[in-house]
């Protein structure tokens, strides 16, 4: 009976080996070599069960070697232990390689976010560095020309005082220099105020800032400014009654800059067709997230793309009696209100400069209900 | 236009002669010197009824150059030349008082009127 019960079980425990044996096709994916060895198990399994049943019926013996069974029982255990083993290995190496390979994934990720900073971070460098170099040279630029700009004015005033001189003793003496002495005299002014514009350039004020409604004081300004009569003049002043505060007399000094250029593109420009003979001078306001704009904008010429770039490096200029100083000093301004100033151009359409404030969420900006 | 006397101080020669020579052509009455010191003497020793004093001179500044005229003469108008505005000498001077301030290049007509017209110093 012993011997039964021995049997039974091996072939009990051999036909769990089997089935542990399918599902490590699951775990390993080798589906012939479980597949076969789960087959090979399950026939050795079936032949015992015949001779098992053969024997209980009579048509057979059972083996006498107890011992031998047991050996078979145990062989079977192992076999089962083994099977379960290799499954557990299995999936043991599985998880690591899964590990290993999101680890590999999360250090290409870090690299890769660490090489962004590194860029970002010299990118910052190089612009404050170049906001530097360029702070260092305006400065340094900026005590040469002061000093020079100041020399000047000593000879221009022993040359005006001398015309006055010429002048007098000419009408005395009824000789007609006076359209010659109406340009020396013109010229003169006009040193004297490319002086004053170098001077402003390199001078440092301080600002002096007001609140103002935006709008109502613009109008005054423009209102102030003389415009040629050929131009016809746009308002788009669309601030609400934003109040923001500013230094008036830089600001203003600011878009007057801008007017001017503006009437000036228009009233040069001799091409005359199409858009361009349409002279308009356009101010707007606009307010938006975070800013507030003043845009002046022209139907004159408008700057070719290559110049639009360096309309804001100091001394560049395309006029003929143009210092280059004139944007600049603009851009100044707006900096130092911690704005700034942006131009865009179309040729043949037009130019459009626009300055900006930033507007702080707090008492500066007051808008009525 | 009343006619004045006047002393220009200026160590620029032609600045000083240049300015002296349109005022005479109006009839005022014009010295000139080329150091501070030689021009606070010939105001002490003279009998001048406005000084034009440039603000910078080698020997000394036109401004102590003009304090020190006032103390001796109170009533002697004084005009400072320079190449700076009105406006950045109070903001490096600290307020300069009565002094009367002439940016260069000023012209000699607009000056004129001025010392002809209101003759004494306003305290």
């Amino acid at each position: 009976m012993i011997a039964v019960g021995v049997q039974t079980a091996s072939i009990v425990l051999q036909l769990v080996a089997a089935g542990l044996a399918l599902r490590l096709i699951r775990v390993t994916g080798w589906r012939l070599a479980w597949s076969l060895v789960s087959a090979a198990l399950v026939l050795m399994s079936l032949w015992r069960c015949i001779t098992l049943y053969r024997a209980l019926v009579g048509e057979g013996t059972l083996s006498p070697d107890l011992t031998a069974e047991l050996i078979a029982l145990t062989i079977s255990v192992l076999m089962v232990t083994g099977v379960a083993l290799i499954g557990t290995l299995f999936a043991h190496a599985k998880r690591v390689e899964r590990n290993l390979r999101r680890s590999e994934a999360e250090v290409r990720r870090l690299n890769d976010e660490l090489a962004n900073r590194v860029e970002e971070s010299t990118t910052e460098l190089h612009a404050a560095r170049e906001a530097l170099v360029r702070h260092q040279s305006l400065a340094a630029l900026g005590e040469l020309t002061g000093s020079v700009a100041h020399d000047l004015r000593n000879p221009l005033g022993a040359i005006a005082a001398s015309f006055d001189v010429i002048r007098n003793k000419c009408e005395d003496a009824k000789v007609d220099v006076d359209r010659a002495l109406g340009r020396a005299q013109r010229n003169i002014r006009r040193c004297d105020s490319l002086i004053r514009e170098l001077l402003d350039f390199t001078r440092v004020k301080r600002l002096r800032p007001e609140p103002t409604v935006l709008d109502v004081w613009l109008s005054e300004v423009l209102a102030e400014q003389f415009v040629p009569s050929c131009i016809t003049i746009n308002r788009e002043l669309q601030a609400g009654g934003a109040t923001v505060a500013f230094d008036r007399e830089q600001i203003r000094r600011a878009v007057i800059n801008l007017v001017e250029n503006a009437c000036q593109a228009m009233v040069i420009d001799e091409s005359g067709d199409g858009a361009a003979s349409r002279k308009e001078l356009t101010l707007a306001t606009r307010r938006l997230e975070g800013r507030i704009e003043i845009e002046v904008a022209d139907t004159g010429p408008g700057i070719p793309e290559d110049d639009l770039s360096k309309v804001l490096e100091p001394l560049f200029s395309t006029k003929a009696a143009g210092t280059g100083l004139g944007l600049p000093i603009v851009q100044r301004i707006m900096e130092r209100h911690s704005g700034g100033i942006e131009i865009a151009s179309t040729i043949q359409r037009g130019t459009q400069a626009r300055l900006w404030l930033p507007l702080v969420r707090s008492v500066e900006l007051k808008i009525p209900a | 236009m009343s006619s004045s006397r006047l002393l220009i101080v200026d160590d620029d020669r032609d600045m000083a002669e240049g300015l002296a020579e349109a005022l005479e052509l109006r009839g005022h009455r014009v010295d000139v010197a080329f150091t501070g010191r030689a021009g606070v003497a010939a105001v002490k020793n003279g009998d001048y009824d406005a000084v034009v004093m440039d603000m910078r001179l080698p020997d000394l500044s036109g401004i102590e150059g003009l304090l020190e005229i006032v103390r001796d003469k109170p009533a002697i108008r004084c005009f400072l030349m320079s190449g700076f505005s009105a406006a950045q000498i109070e903001a490096r001077a600290g307020g300069v008082g009565a002094l009367e301030i002439l940016t260069k290049p000023f012209d000699p007509e607009a000056l004129s009127r001025r010392i002809s017209a209101a003759g004494h110093r306003a305290r």
